[in-house]
């Protein structure tokens, strides 16, 4: 793998894991329904990518 | 001096009895402390599909390994799915939170072997993955890798007797022995 290679996929995990952090913040005070709502949202996101993973 | 160091020692342990009778007796919280990982692990999820999806886009990461990769997602994805609707019946059948122990553990229980242990599969495959397969996802996955000992690192900290099966999972230590 180049440099630059590993510099962009670095850079991947940094933006994922400050997502993660962003989420984790909003998510401290939801109730329980909207917990779930949230996480029906957020697989539903995951299904979306992964289906367009597989038409490209 | 002396009596310093036994109100030292004896606060301590207050506080370590209080965190774990707290944490272990309040289904509620552990419940919403479930519900709440269960968004985030959805969210990476979706944020490292993204990932791909745009490193495709950009020609870093060829349409094969996508779908290789979108393979591997897919069944962390039916897990969440079903892992979240097992908390909506739950939710539906327990409205207040206060779950029964033998419920909660099978909760946790489901959550470890559709989630997490897909997850654990991939992080595995990645690990041995070699040469120009190393290439493009044994880095990202790591988000999804620091997130999974942060959830290990919590329940080995709050001791959930409920979630013993999970932290096994997570660590293949014995929660009782941490």
């Amino acid at each position: 793998m180049s440099k630059e290679e590993i510099l962009y996929w670095l850079n991947v995990i940094v933006q994922l894991v400050q997502q993660d952090r962003i989420r984790a913040d909003e998510i401290v005070g939801k109730t329980l329904i909207e917990l779930v709502e949230l996480a029906r949202t957020e697989w539903d996101r995951a299904q979306g990518e992964v289906d367009k993973l597989n038409v490209v | 001096m002396i009596f310093t160091k036994q109100l030292t020692s004896l606060l301590l342990i207050a506080v370590m009895v209080f965190t774990f009778v707290g944490s272990g007796c309040d289904s509620k919280a552990t419940i919403d402390q479930l519900a709440g990982w269960n968004v985030r692990l959805a969210g990476l999820t979706a944020d490292l599909g993204a990932s791909l999806n745009r490193a495709v886009g950009e020609g870093r990461l060829s349409p094969q390994k996508g779908q290789q990769a979108a393979k591997a997602l897919q069944v962390v994805i039916n897990g969440g799915k079903a892992a979240t609707a097992a908390l909506n019946e739950i939710l539906k059948k327990y409205p207040t939170g206060e779950i029964p122990q033998a419920e909660l553990k099978g909760l946790f229980t489901d959550f470890s072997d559709i989630v997490i242990k897909p997850i654990k599969v991939l992080l595995t495959q990645f690990d041995l993955a070699t040469g120009e397969d190393l290439d493009y996802l044994s880095l990202a996955v790591n988000a999804l890798r620091s997130f999974i000992s942060e959830i290990s690192r919590r329940l080995k900290k709050s001791g959930v007797p409920e979630a013993a099966y999970l932290y096994n999972t997570l660590s293949g230590k014995e929660l009782n022995n941490v």
